[in-house]
């Protein structure tokens, strides 16, 4: 039957997906999405941040710094690219304060300026890294626009489905 | 691993072993633009401009890559003109972001001060002309693409020695297509004193294409009179309070009269419309400024009025100031101004410091040696 031609997705072994760095990438994209959204940055901006990171682990999956480090370069870039800059300490304390665990959170205000002065060197250099990796070339697309548009075609309810596109 | 990394150390590209560093040309608060030529391929000329590394010395950078470069370099990737500079590649060495783009003989600035030191007369209506029509060309280029230069004056406007003008400088331009927030809170403050509009003296939130048109025709006045229109005292910012630029005010309704709300309906709206009471009432004194500038063409005139409208909505857009009027009447606009009309302006002068690599070879030298320019002979004169 027409059946048994779908692979079936669970028990393969998916070549790109299953690789380690794609992981992290996918890893690092839930992290950017909850500092980016507790700062207040666009969907726009979230999007593009989530896309450098995949350009970057794809093109160089070796980063020289922690991923979250690495994440949160990709999201200063981001906000650059995008014309919705932050200062990197704002980011830097976002990302302190959503690192840690739930029942520990403190005020992002409260964060020493130590803390942040302590992440700084390796996200920088996580932003070179980024910048190598994607050859200075800072054209964007949005997936999230299209997403909505081919859900627009597709007729799929917008409550649901096509409002996560957004989200 | 550590072989792959081997292999990417080796492929990295250094700026000064793939270019040959000629000379120092300016320097601004961005970094330094040094002039270049690749050390293979064909001789030509390019500029290197050297974004200041973070903190000299330093092993790592300590702020980032700045938001004037990111800006200027996703721009000038995707934009190619004949009337824009062109970008040819950048690279990342010495801990500073390098971007090598097309050389320009000359800009406006040195042109214009040429003529009022050495040359003693005015630059030649063909030569307006063709400058002009080329800067809005390019003009007209950026803004059908959704990009402010917010940065227009003599010094950004590069001309080649044939004169084919160059709109440098994107450093403050911006998308302005669907700003998530207003233009102005990304940037409090966006072009050169002298040449910003009414509007955003005034303190307008919101800002169009206009703005560059205020700056073109600043700069096309500048080019009748060779002095700026509206050489403005500039107030300093002091405790990051954006003052009101008094002098500059004054000096924009010292010749264009003060505007009424008929010329600029939504002039009350502005928020800092209520400075404009401490002024004393000018009627409008363009025409004589004009005729004192020498110049006689009356289309001239009506296309300078109508870049300096008052009113940003009235104010002519780059493509129609393309087809006024004064663009069809002789001389006719040409492409390459100097080489028609035979003029030769000083070369730059390039000063040495520490990147250079060679001096800059005196010009009996390199008629005598042709191959002086050639890749590899450069060792010679190599200063280290």
């Amino acid at each position: 039957s027409s059946g048994a031609a779908v692979p079936q997705s669970n028990s393969e072994h998916h070549e790109l997906l299953d690789h380690p760095a794609m992981i992290t990438a996918a890893r690092s994209c839930v992290f950017v999405k909850e500092v980016a959204r507790s700062m207040g940055f666009p969907a726009r901006t979230i999007g593009t941040a989530q896309l450098l990171i995949h350009r970057t682990y794809i093109y160089r999956s070796t980063p020289p710094v922690a991923s979250s480090d690495l994440a949160i370069a990709c999201l200063f870039v981001a906000a650059k690219m995008e014309e919705t800059i932050k200062r990197l300490r704002d980011i830097l304390a976002h990302s302190y304060v959503n690192s840690l665990p739930d029942g520990a959170r403190i005020d992002v205000q409260s964060v020493p300026t130590a803390v942040t002065d302590k992440m700084r060197p390796s996200v920088l250099a996580g932003e070179q890294y980024v910048m190598g990796a994607i050859g200075f070339d800072f054209r964007t697309t949005h997936a999230h626009l299209l997403y909505v548009k081919l859900a627009k075609l597709a007729g799929v309810p917008k409550a649901n489905i096509a409002a996560d596109g957004w989200t | 691993m550590e072989n792959y990394k081997r292999k990417r150390e080796k492929q990295r590209v250094k700026i000064r072993t793939k270019y040959e560093i000629i000379g120092f040309i300016s320097s601004g608060t961005y970094g330094r633009v040094y002039k270049a030529r690749p050390r293979e391929g064909p001789p030509i000329e390019l500029a290197i401009k050297k974004f200041k590394p973070e903190r000299e010395g330093e092993a790592r950078p300590t702020t980032g890559i700045s938001q004037s470069a990111c800006r200027e370099i996703g721009l000038c990737r995707e934009l190619h003109h004949e009337n824009i500079v062109d970008l040819c590649e950048v690279v990342m060495d010495d801990n500073a972001i390098h971007m090598v783009m097309d050389y320009a003989e000359f800009d406006l600035l040195s042109i214009m001060q040429h003529h009022i030191h050495h040359l003693r007369k005015p630059m030649s209506e063909l030569v307006v002309k063709s400058i002009l029509w080329q800067l809005l060309n390019g003009v007209a280029y950026l803004h059908a693409n959704f990009i402010l230069q917010r940065d227009l004056k003599p010094a950004n406007i590069m001309i080649t020695s044939s004169g084919v003008v160059k709109v440098g400088d994107m450093g403050l331009a911006r998308v302005f297509r669907r700003p998530f927030q207003t233009l102005y809170n990304g940037d409090k403050v966006v072009v050169t004193v002298w040449y910003r509009a009414p509007e955003l003296l005034l303190g307008s939130r919101h800002y169009t294409t206009a703005i560059d048109l205020w700056s073109v025709g600043c700069i096309f006045a500048e080019m009748l009179a060779l002095r700026p229109i509206f050489k403005g005292e500039e107030v300093k910012m002091e405790k990051k309070q954006i003052p009101f630029q008094r002098g500059q005010v004054n000096k924009i309704i010292e010749v264009l009269g003060t505007p009424t709300k008929d010329q600029w309906p939504a002039i009350e709206l502005m928020p800092d419309f209520i400075h404009m009471k401490q002024f004393r009432h000018y009627a409008s004194a363009l025409k004589t400024w004009f005729t004192n500038t020498g110049h006689k063409s009356e289309t001239g005139f009506q296309l300078l009025s109508s870049m300096l409208d008052y009113d940003p909505e009235r104010r002519i857009s780059a493509a129609d100031a393309l087809e006024h009027p004064y663009f069809k009447e002789e001389p006719k606009p040409v492409k390459h101004p100097f080489l028609e009309q035979n003029i030769s302006y000083p070369k730059r002068r390039l000063t040495l410091d520490e990147l250079c690599d060679a001096k800059p070879p005196p010009q009996q030298h390199a008629k005598l040696h042709p191959d002086s320019t050639m890749p590899g002979s450069t060792s010679v004169n190599t200063v280290s």
